[in-house]
Parts: C-alpha cells; structure tokens; sequence
C-alpha cells in the first residue's frame, strides 16, 4: 500500500540520517578523544576536578571574562557599565579594555568556548534547580563512568558501585541544596570550560605518549598532567591558562603525529598542528605568536617533505585558525592584528606579555615610528586612533582598501616583530640572574608577600615546589650523555620521536623565556605564568626511559603509592597541620618544604636508575615518582578543599566536608 | 534478579524526575530549607571558651619571612534559635592594621556549641614595633532586626620573639 510504502521509505531515511549523525558523533569523538580510554580518562578528570570545584572569583582578572561571557551570550560584544553582571565598577577590573567609549574584555577565544556550556545549562536551569543540575550531571558521569571501566576492566560491580556512589551522592545534593541563582552560570559556564580542558590536557597527553609507547605509561602521564601537575589547580579557576594547556598540547600530539602518518592525514594533522596555535591566539595573541614561531623554527628544521601541497593544506588550516581571532579584532578595534590586550586598559594595572601602546602610537617602546601609517590628525590623545572600520567605509576605491589594510598588517606585524625580539632579548638576559631562577624553580622564598600584597601571605609556590615530578628532569642531563656518548647528534635526521621532543622542548622554553622577565611575581600561587611550561616539562619525565620502566615494570606499585598518597595525604597533613595550628601561608610554605622532598627523593631515583640500573629497581623509582606526583594532588586538593575559600562549593556536599578539616 | 543496566535506568530516571520536580514548574524547593544569608530572627549565645592569651605576634614558621598576629577559635554555645540570626565574632588591632571578622549562620533547630575558627593574620615584621598591642575581641548575635553582643573584651596582644 502506498501509505505503508511512504512511511517505510521514511523510516528508512530516518535511519540513514542517525546512522550518518552518529558516525559523525562517533568521528567527533575519535578526533578530540582519540579511543575510548581516551574518553574514560577526560570523564574521570573532569568528574574528579569537580569536586574541589568552587562558584566564585578567585582572582579578580576573572570578572571581565565572565561579563563577556554574559554579555556575548545576550549578543553585546562591546560592554557599557550597565551590562556589567559582576564587579560593576571598573577600577575592579584587571583586563578590562577600551575602545571607542565601550568596553572589551580580553581572552575571547575562551569566552567563545564558554557559551556552548552556558546554553546547556540556561537550557536545563529552564526547568531544574541550577545546583541540581550539576549534582545531577556530576551523579550521570559517574553512572557513565562506571559502565566505562566495567567495560574496559571486565568488572561488573564497578557499575553497581557507580549507580550507589551517583545516587547517594545526588540524594545528598537534594537535601543540602543551598540556592545558586541563575546570574551565575555565566560564571558556572566558564569554569566548566576550563575543567573540559583539563581534561583534554590529560587526553592529549595520553594520546601523545600513545603514540610513542605504551598503554600504561600514556595512561599514567594522562592523569598525572590533571592531577599531579597544578592544571588540577586551575581547573575550575577560569584563567586563560588551561584552555592554553590544552591547545598546546593538542599541538604538539598533531605535530607527533604528522611526522608518523604519510600522505592526506601526515598533512591535515600538521596543519592541525598550526592550528591550534591559531586559536591559541584567539586567547593570548602573543602566547600564541611566540609558540606558531617556535613550531615554524622546529617544523623547517626537521620537516624534510615539504611538498606544496602539504604547504597548502597547512597554510589553509592555519589561515582558518586564526581567522576567529582576526574577525574578533576587527570586531572590535577593526584591525585583524590588535588584539584586546594592545587596547588602553581601564582596571587596575596588571602584568601583562604584550608590549604598551601599538604602532600608531607613533613610539614608546619598540613601536616603531615609520609605522603610524593611518594614525589621526584629530586623536585626542597618543594611541586613540579612528577605527579603520570607519574609515575603510569612508573609502571608494576597494584596492586602496586593500593597501590600507595591508600597510595596518604589515605595520603591526613590523610592531609585533620587534616587540618579539625585545621580549626575547630580555628573557634571555633574565635567565641569566640565578637568585631569580632560584626563585621561580626552586623555592620562592617570601619577597612578594613581604611586599603586602594578599594581606602579607606567603601562598606562592615555586615550580619545584608545585610539581614535584618536574624535579626527575635532573636526569635529563644523564640520559642526554649516554644517548649521546652511543649515537651522536644530527637535528636533520631525528625520528618522529625526537623531533616532537625538540618541539615540546622549544615550547617549554620559549613560554618560559618570554615570561622570566615578569617573574617571581605576586599571585602566581604555581607559577601560573607558565602553567603551560610546567605541563610540557611534566610530559618531559614520562619519556625518561627510567620513568617508562618503573611504570610499565611497576603498574602496581605505582598506582597504589599514588592511590595510598592520595588517600592518605591528605588526612596526615590534616592531621600533622591540625597539632601545628599554622596560618595559611606557614600551611602552604609547609607543602613546598614538602614537595621539595619528594621531589629530591624522586630526582635522586631517577638519576640513580639512569645511570646505575643495578643499583635501583623500577619498583623504587615508581615509588618515588608516584610520591611526586601524588605530593602534588594532595596540595591542589586541600587547596581547594580548605585553603583558598572564595566561594561556595558547586557540591554542598564537599562544602560539609570541608567543614569537618579543622587545618586553618 | 534486579539487573545492574535497570538499576542504572532507575537512578537516571529519578534524577531525572528529581530535577523536575524542584524546578520552576516543580512543586518543591529543595534550596529553601538551606539559607546561606542572614535574616531575621534571635538567639541566646554564651561563649563557652575564647583562650585570649592566645591571641599574639609571633614569627612566621616553614619559611614563611612574615610576623602572624595569632587568633584564637572561640566555641560559642547556642540555644532557642528563632528564624536566620548569625554568630559575629571579630578580632581588631587597630595599631596592626588589624580588624578580623567570622561569621556563622544559624537556622531554627540547630543548638548545641559552634566553633568560630578564624584564620591568623599575617603582618610585615618590619610594622610589628611595639612590645605590646591593644586588641578588642566581640562575639554577637546578630539579625537584621537584632545585635546582641554576647562576649567583650579588651586585651593585650603580647609580641613573641
């Protein structure tokens, strides 16, 4: 019959169309998380991160980001007072930016990838309390996570175990519901988004290591980058430096794996390479400037297929990367190159990578005077320019629209250049004042807090003394003499795998050189500076052959000591601190005299391993790097936990929790 | 046997349901019984235990290179609590710089002793001077409608070596 026929041939389309929609879900899938261990690991990292999750501003650079987050959602890309949803005044503001009497914030790529987060959740707080719908989603991922790792570990009680943990915990929720109003999930969206990237940084390290060794040992670095490295501490503190993390990351996992694919894919993921750099502009343009030159500077030394088609595909995605960033600068100040941070800043002063004033300054430092091409005749005063917007309108002939936009480019690629190198220049003179690096790696001492800033509280931590593990690099310099004592060195014939070595190590050190000038610097807590450094170094070990055999020789002594350190951890320190009766700053300084340890021990293991492998066993050496790491994952949680209460919890529960930890 | 998938389906479902029930088209408010603002209302307090020999400068430990202004918890006992009233114990040493407040929400039902922890203060070892400070200690209850201080004292705030 024909009715019959008709809706057969629908439900045959229908069944076409979900059996396309979900091999395009699956194919989203397999590109962000690579495999299902993949996308277990994201889940456990994010569902762990937030627990120490609170709703609140822990610095207050964040209150311009999340009024754009507001305001952008509404459609506004440009702010006046009035459409300030947090910190109404302006003077409260640290990167707040103007520009032609309105108001921008900075940082837009991260504000872009909040609003997916927001819809979500205006839609669900639609018809459910907000607090409950994160107790909700918190108890669903972990029903999800449970069928996961039943699946994977062929263990069926792990699913029963996850159904009492989520229902408990959400029965919990329910009764100790506390109010959050509906004008804070801007600010809910926001730290959602950055707990997401700290759970890409662990998947692209998994899958980064993955690709050279491995399952355990890409496993372990996967979550020892969320949780024994301070990305954990930044996971639900919206800053710009995990979203940062994560694209770095995603960088240097496509750079690997273009070196080991050939043909179409070897191309699009070395584009992808470059790409994520691009967007890693969208969220600190000269972050991202001076990492595309570092990938630029390694990819023509080690790239030897340099066909043009290759040079297409990856021009082609870049272009499309940083296009986001240029519509956005247009947007706003109608140059494609001036980001928000080039912009006069209304807040306070804050420390900022990105040079004052810009090339229609017409000087300053390192502006370069030849470049004040479209500067005014009429600006009221020395870096107020009329937007190029106006005046490309004001112009006829579209091929001197061009020129104009070219001669903008160009002057503020001139601008840009220099700055770079003077921002270089005095990295490299900074690297070579040793009471300086003391401070920032080793142990950071008390010079800010005696400066008075956070009310004369010593809460800033050095690398070292943040992230242990980093510490095993000390045997850096073994592993270099033995590899180089029996092969030699030649940059043009390096494997994939050292050639995404030198690129993680020219990331790291291009990150850090440009910020050694701005160092030690009050607030840093871990030296958020170089968060992404201090990721890149924590990848670093878990290529150390030493570390590999302890993982991969002891899986189980290195999950238990780190299972037994985090579990355990905490309630020793809680309970040694608890007799001491320390201020905050004396709790925090008693964690980097601890991580210090630990992190000796750990080095001496490691370096003990390298160089005499009979002398120390892989089961020592897991020891100690699980004592590392899990030094840090005790910190990072009772920091939440109990040091730095800024707000509620997004979980009442912990708040009860927190509660009962007499420490301060 | 109850299979683990329809346990599974069961804890969604009454999230699910949960969510729903004490949203805005619900007809509970799960958030109602847990204030986290004061109100109105009152409350009898007595401080059961505030050490305010406790209450000194003395040099930072673990390195820290700062002077703390060491603060006592006070342990209040409280009893016929009526509406939101809160619990108001604040420390100041106006020669330090010093005026340090803790609060703590109490709802009807809740009696029994409350701890008022608050955390020391750090100080600038260079403006810690004197051999002795004078500081002033109160412990109130209070509401929008009610201030009854309960605990008031002047003391001397000795500096440690």
């Amino acid at each position: 019959m024909n009715g019959d026929r008709s809706s057969g041939v629908d439900a045959r389309s229908r069944s076409v169309w979900s059996d396309r929609l979900s091999r395009y879900a699956d194919r989203a899938g397999q590109f962000v998380f690579g495999d299902a261990i993949g996308l277990t690991l994201w889940l456990g990292v994010v569902l762990l991160g937030a627990l120490s999750w609170r709703v609140g501003f822990f610095i207050t650079d964040t209150y311009p980001i999340a009024n754009a987050v507001a305001n952008l959602a509404d459609g506004r890309l440009a702010m006046t007072p009035p459409d300030f949803r947090y910190s109404l005044t302006l003077g409260t503001q640290p990167g707040l930016h103007e520009y032609g009497g309105r108001f921008y914030a900075r940082n837009y790529g991260q504000v872009v990838a909040a609003l997916p987060f927001l819809w979500l959740l205006e839609g669900a707080s639609a018809v459910a309390p907000p607090r409950l719908v994160l107790a909700g989603g918190w108890a669903l991922g972990v029903v999800g996570l449970g069928r996961r790792l039943a699946a994977r570990f062929d263990r069926r009680w792990l699913r029963l175990v996850a159904v009492a943990v989520a229902s408990a915990w959400f029965a919990a929720a329910v009764v100790l519901a506390t109010a959050l109003d509906r004008s804070q999930l801007p600010l809910v969206a926001l730290q959602l988004s950055t707990l997401a990237a700290a759970g890409l940084v662990a998947v692209s390290c998994y899958r980064l290591v993955g690709a050279f060794h491995d399952r355990r040992v890409a496993v372990a670095a996967g979550v020892a980058l969320a949780l024994a490295t301070p990305v954990g501490f930044w996971a639900t503190i919206p800053k710009r430096h995990v979203l940062v993390t994560a694209l770095v990351f995603g960088s240097a996992f496509a750079f690997a794996r273009s070196r080991q694919l050939d043909g179409r894919a070897s191309h699009v993921a070395h584009g992808l390479a470059y790409g994520a750099l691009g967007l890693v502009a969208w969220v600190h343009a000269f972050e991202g400037f001076f990492l595309t030159a570092a990938l630029f500077v390694v990819d023509v030394l080690t790239e030897p297929r340099k066909s043009r088609r290759r040079l297409a595909v990856v021009g082609g995605i870049f272009a499309l990367s940083v296009l986001p960033m240029a519509v956005t600068n247009v947007l706003i100040n109608g140059n494609p190159l001036r980001p928000p941070r080039l912009l006069p800043g209304v807040g306070p002063e804050s420390v900022e990578l990105a040079p004052t004033g810009g090339p229609e300054s017409g000087g300053g430092d390192g502006g370069s005077g030849t470049a004040g091409g479209d500067a005014d005749a009429d600006s009221t005063s020395g870096d107020s320019t009329r937007p190029l917007l106006d005046e490309l309108f004001g112009l006829l002939s579209p091929l001197f629209v061009l020129l104009t936009l070219a001669e903008t480019v160009l002057a503020q690629l001139v601008f840009i250049g220099n700055y770079a190198v003077a921002a270089v220049s005095d990295g490299v003179a900074a690297a070579s004042e040793h009471e300086r690096l003391w401070e920032i790696f080793v142990r950071r001492g008390d010079s800010a807090s005696l400066s008075g800033v956070n009310d004369y509280e010593p809460i800033d931590l050095s690398v070292v003394e943040s992230t242990p593990i980093v510490g095993t690099l000390l045997a850096l310099p073994a592993v270099a003499a033995v590899h180089l004592r029996r092969h030699g060195v030649a940059v043009s014939r390096l494997g994939p795998r050292r050639q995404t070595d030198l690129l993680v190590a020219s990331y790291a050190v291009v990150l850090t050189l440009v910020y050694l000038p701005r160092l030690p610097l009050f607030s840093q807590l871990t030296v958020r500076y170089l968060l992404p450094a201090i990721a890149l170094a924590s990848y670093c070990p878990f290529r150390l052959p030493a570390v590999r055999e302890a993982i991969s020789g002891a899986p189980r002594t290195t999950a238990g000591v780190y299972a037994g350190t985090v579990l355990a951890g905490p309630a020793l320190v809680a309970v040694v601190l608890g007799v001491l009766d320390p201020a905050l700053g004396e709790a925090i300084q008693f964690h980097a005299l601890l991580g210090l340890c630990v992190a000796a021990v750990a080095a001496v293991l490691v370096v003990g391993r390298t160089v005499a492998p009979d002398r120390v066993s892989p089961r020592s050496v897991a020891v100690g790097v699980a004592l590392a790491g899990g030094a840090t994952t005790v910190y990072l949680s009772l920091a939440s936990v109990v040091y730095f209460a800024y707000g509620p919890f997004a979980f009442d529960v912990v708040g009860l929790i927190a509660r009962l930890v007499p420490i301060l | 046997m109850v299979s683990v998938a329809r346990l599974e389906r069961l804890a969604v479902a009454v999230v699910a349901v949960t969510l729903l029930l004490t949203g805005p088209f619900g007809v509970v408010d799960a958030t109602a019984r847990n204030p986290t603002t004061v109100g109105d209302g009152r409350a009898n307090a007595t401080v059961e235990r505030l050490d305010t020999s406790g209450l000194i400068v003395e040099g930072g430990r673990f390195g820290t290179g700062v002077d703390y202004l060491r603060i006592p918890d006070a342990t209040v006992s409280v009893s016929d609590i009526e509406g939101r009233p809160r619990l108001v114990y604040r420390v100041s040493v106006p020669e330090l710089g010093v005026d340090r407040t803790t609060t703590q929400l109490l709802s009807g039902g809740q009696s029994g002793t409350v701890r008022l922890g608050m955390r020391d203060r750090g100080l600038d070892p260079d403006g810690v001077t004197e051999q002795r400070y004078r500081a002033t200690i109160t412990v109130r209850v209070q509401s929008f409608e009610y201030d009854q201080t309960v605990f008031a004292a002047d003391e001397t705030v000795e500096v440690r070596p």
